[in-house]
């Protein structure tokens, strides 16, 4: 069997294990959507009474605000362990992995799912709306659908390497919820909006240091806006791949230095 | 005495990890940077009505500085306390259960307040010359707005708490919690921005007490009347906490040791 077949067939049986509470799944799902939805309603209402904010309009910042959420739930559906890697460190659950015949990153990976069904319809579907919109208004090309896919993918990709980048400097600092607030929070919260609304400290740490800005701003401005040319794509792409390759280096380097902490 | 001591307690927890906690505030720094640009690119093209776009800015810094004062831990603790069976120790202690909780949340509440709330206002202040209100009357009526939003946050993390005994999935209550917060306290927009049907829902839940009450106070855009509201919901939501401890000491069952 390939490493990818058991890894489908670990994350199968993290399923499983997941719909053994029946009502606690129901639950978690409807929960899970309600939170989204409330979550999006939020900026919502505020675009909805003001119309525009600095020449975008509610149906392009949706379109951010579609592909960003979209990429983190695909993310968070199978780096559910990475996202939360710090009781993995400070209950010593990483030194059982370790014991696995497996490569520790896939072993990690494969030790925990999350289900994301309720997240993905909702985000999903704003993304869905604001393209139709944007369609409909002749504003894109239809182009745009094979241009999102593309950059869902590029997207989960940078939001994987963020997530890998901050659970590997756990092998030194142990408690990393705190750092994934500022890695993952509070920049996802910033990349729901344009970057043009920032400052430049911020622009340049959302584009240099956690390029969150590559999921969605920098390819809508040429997908949505067609303000930049078509060379943001191939870049976002470069860009999603240097992060993957830097956060995998910073993981094997985390790795090499780890030492159990014990429970 | 006893809350005291356990306050105490957790302040000096919390202490222990203020390498961790710094980046905390440097995130919660950047939070606020984020909703501020909102309307600070709004303003440009709005003239935001009685705020304006000065008044919005502070409106929504304050928010961010008194955030940290309701934000309680996923159920008090409870939680974890139920999923290695030492909610039964809890039960059977001289102190009621809501007490303990809530002695314990506070002291994080305290050290929220001290090493992120205050530290927030003071930059803030440097960064965008936070209104300081000059009448005593506006911090009094202030504090106790806000005196009273820590202990609706306490009694509503309780009854998160309380319910990881019935469920394991309890921790969606909690981000259901914050998610509503979100939306109905008026952290974002003032709520009378907001269309008539959602300001419904709002003011007939709790959650203006957190951030629209205690912001409309300081702003001097609102009288002390509005502080009988969230009087009635310290009432309200303390029957519901000493109703569910009723409730958890009839049946315990905890999901293991």
């Amino acid at each position: 069997m390939t490493w990818m077949g058991i890894c489908w067939l670990l994350y199968k049986m993290n399923v499983k294990a997941r719909m053994q509470y029946r009502l606690n799944f129901v639950l978690m799902t409807m929960l899970a959507s309600v939170v989204t939805v409330a979550e999006f309603l939020g900026l919502a209402v505020v675009l909805n009474a003001f119309g525009s904010i600095k020449g975008w309009s509610v149906w392009e910042i949706g379109y951010l605000y579609g592909v960003l959420m979209t990429a983190k739930y695909v993310y968070r559906a199978f780096g559910s362990a990475i996202n939360n890697f710090e009781p993995y460190l400070v209950n010593g659950q990483l030194d059982q992995l370790l014991l696995r015949p497996m490569p520790l990153l896939l072993a990690v990976i494969t030790s925990r799912t999350r289900m994301v069904g309720g997240e993905l319809l909702q985000s999903l579907t704003v993304l869905g709306v604001c393209i139709a919109r944007l369609l409909s208004e002749g504003r894109v090309t239809p182009w745009i659908l094979p241009q999102t896919l593309f950059i869902l993918a590029t997207g989960t990709v940078i939001m994987f390497s963020v997530g890998l980048a901050t659970a590997a400097i756990g092998f030194w600092i142990t408690r990393v919820e705190d750092l994934s607030v500022l890695t993952d929070n509070a920049t996802t919260t910033a990349c729901q909006l344009p970057l043009s609304l920032f400052p430049d400290w911020l622009r340049t740490l959302l584009l240099a240091v956690i390029p969150f800005g590559f999921i969605n701003y920098v390819p809508a401005m040429h997908i949505v806006k067609g303000e930049w040319g078509g060379w943001t794509l191939p870049l976002t792409g470069a860009v999603a791949a240097l992060s993957l390759a830097a956060a995998l280096w910073l993981w094997r380097i985390g790795v090499a230095k780890y030492q159990s902490t014990g429970t | 005495m006893v809350l005291w001591v356990l306050a105490k307690s957790m302040v000096r927890s919390r202490l222990q990890y203020s390498a961790s906690h710094a980046v905390r505030t440097a995130a919660s720094v950047i939070f606020g940077m984020i909703y501020v640009a909102i309307w600070q690119g709004i303003g440009e093209q709005d003239p935001l009505g009685e705020y304006g776009t000065e008044g919005m800015v502070h409106y929504i810094a304050f928010n961010q500085v008194i955030l940290w004062l309701t934000f309680t831990q996923y159920g008090l603790g409870l939680e974890e306390r139920v999923r290695t069976g030492q909610i039964a120790l809890d039960l059977a202690r001289p102190v009621h259960l809501f007490v303990f909780a809530a002695g314990r949340e506070a002291g994080s509440i305290a050290y929220n307040a001290i090493f992120t709330a205050l530290p927030l206002f003071f930059i803030y202040d440097w960064m965008f010359g936070l209104a300081v209100p000059r009448e005593p009357a506006v911090w009094l009526w202030t504090a106790a707005a806000l005196l009273m939003a820590v202990y609706s946050a306490l009694c509503i993390g309780y009854g998160i708490g309380v319910a990881s005994l019935w469920t394991v999935e309890g921790r969606w209550f909690h981000l259901l919690n914050y998610s509503l917060n979100f939306v109905l306290s008026g952290f974002l927009m003032p709520l009378q921005w907001m269309p008539d049907w959602l300001q419904a829902v709002a003011r007939a839940s709790p959650y203006p007490i957190f951030h629209s009450v205690p912001a409309g106070l300081y702003m001097g855009k609102a009288g002390p009347d509005t502080l009988l509201v969230p009087f009635l919901w310290c009432l309200l939501l303390t029957a519901g906490a000493l109703a569910a401890t009723k409730l958890v000491r009839r049946k315990v069952e905890v999901q293991g040791g």
